[in-house]
């Protein structure tokens, strides 16, 4: 960025938010559970790299991080209004029995915490280590989170779900770290 | 395959159906508007901190008075901590420039 022109530097914000905005979107799904939510969280981050885009070195990984923590600081706020209406643990809505439970559908049922946990151990694919470092927390309660969130969607998308050979889709990282 | 490696291809090909989102110039918007609005605020800033200065050498300077030993005020009215804020109860034989 050093030595460009801001109007150079703008053209290149330009090009890399529209580029990553439908990247964006799908991490911030697997975190929000529903389109608007998603939407919204795409659109704040994006609109904290533009003012901060002169600082910014390599705009990927920051617009991951800071995604991750507006999610989470929009979480402290959802967690208050929860409190003082005494909702629940902000998962979705009792899914009807009628209709087959997608995969997304049984991420947004886990608690917040455990869902950003397993979104970004199985999908970012990141290590226990980064993902305690990203959330603030110790690695033994990554590695028992993320545990406990497995449980929670082998038992609501049943056993069925584990004899599925289909390979991931175009794109999708398979190579993982193992479970520590 | 490990429920897990499962886990991330069902996941992606759910999100496949999901269709695109279009936010980037919206968010491009909303920044520009937060980096005027961050500039304006700078701005009053600095115009009160020039301000301050100002009133502060006014004091210090004794306005006319440039050629004689000056001392330098504690605070902008030029008082010391204690005394009543009586620009002139800093040093008697100061006049303020008018």
């Amino acid at each position: 960025m050093f030595g460009r022109s801001r109007g150079d530097a703008r053209a290149d914000y330009t090009a890399f938010a529209r580029e990553a905005q439908q990247r964006l979107f799908r991490q911030a799904y697997l975190l929000a559970g529903d389109r608007a939510g998603a939407e919204d969280l795409v659109q704040s981050t994006l609109t904290a790299m533009y003012v901060a885009w002169p600082r910014i070195d390599d705009p990927a990984p920051y617009a991951h991080r800071t995604l991750l923590n507006e999610f989470l600081r929009t979480k402290r706020r959802r967690d208050t209004e929860r409190e003082l209406l005494m909702l629940d643990d902000g998962a979705a809505p009792e899914h009807d029995p009628a209709r087959e439970l997608t995969v997304l559908d049984a991420l947004a049922a886990l608690p917040e915490r455990m869902r950003a946990v397993v979104v970004l151990r199985y999908w970012e694919d990141l290590s226990v280590e980064r993902t305690a470092d990203l959330l603030g927390t110790s690695t033994g309660t990554v590695k028992s989170t993320a545990s406990r969130g497995l449980e929670r969607l082998r038992n609501l998308l049943g056993e069925g779900f584990e004899g599925h050979t289909a390979a991931a889709g175009p794109g999708v990282k398979t190579h993982r770290e193992e479970l520590a | 395959m490990s429920f897990d490696e499962n886990l991330r291809g069902r996941m992606a090909r759910e999100l496949d159906t999901l269709g695109g989102v279009d936010v980037a110039d919206a968010a491009q918007a909303a920044g520009k508007r937060k980096v005027r609005r961050r500039r304006a605020g700078a701005g009053v800033a600095a115009l009160a901190t020039a301000g301050l200065v100002a009133g502060g050498v006014l004091v210090v300077t004794g306005g006319d008075q440039g050629g004689q030993d000056t001392q330098v005020a504690s605070s902008t009215t030029g008082t010391r901590s204690g005394e009543a804020s009586d620009p002139k109860a800093a040093d008697p034989g100061k006049r303020l420039a008018s």
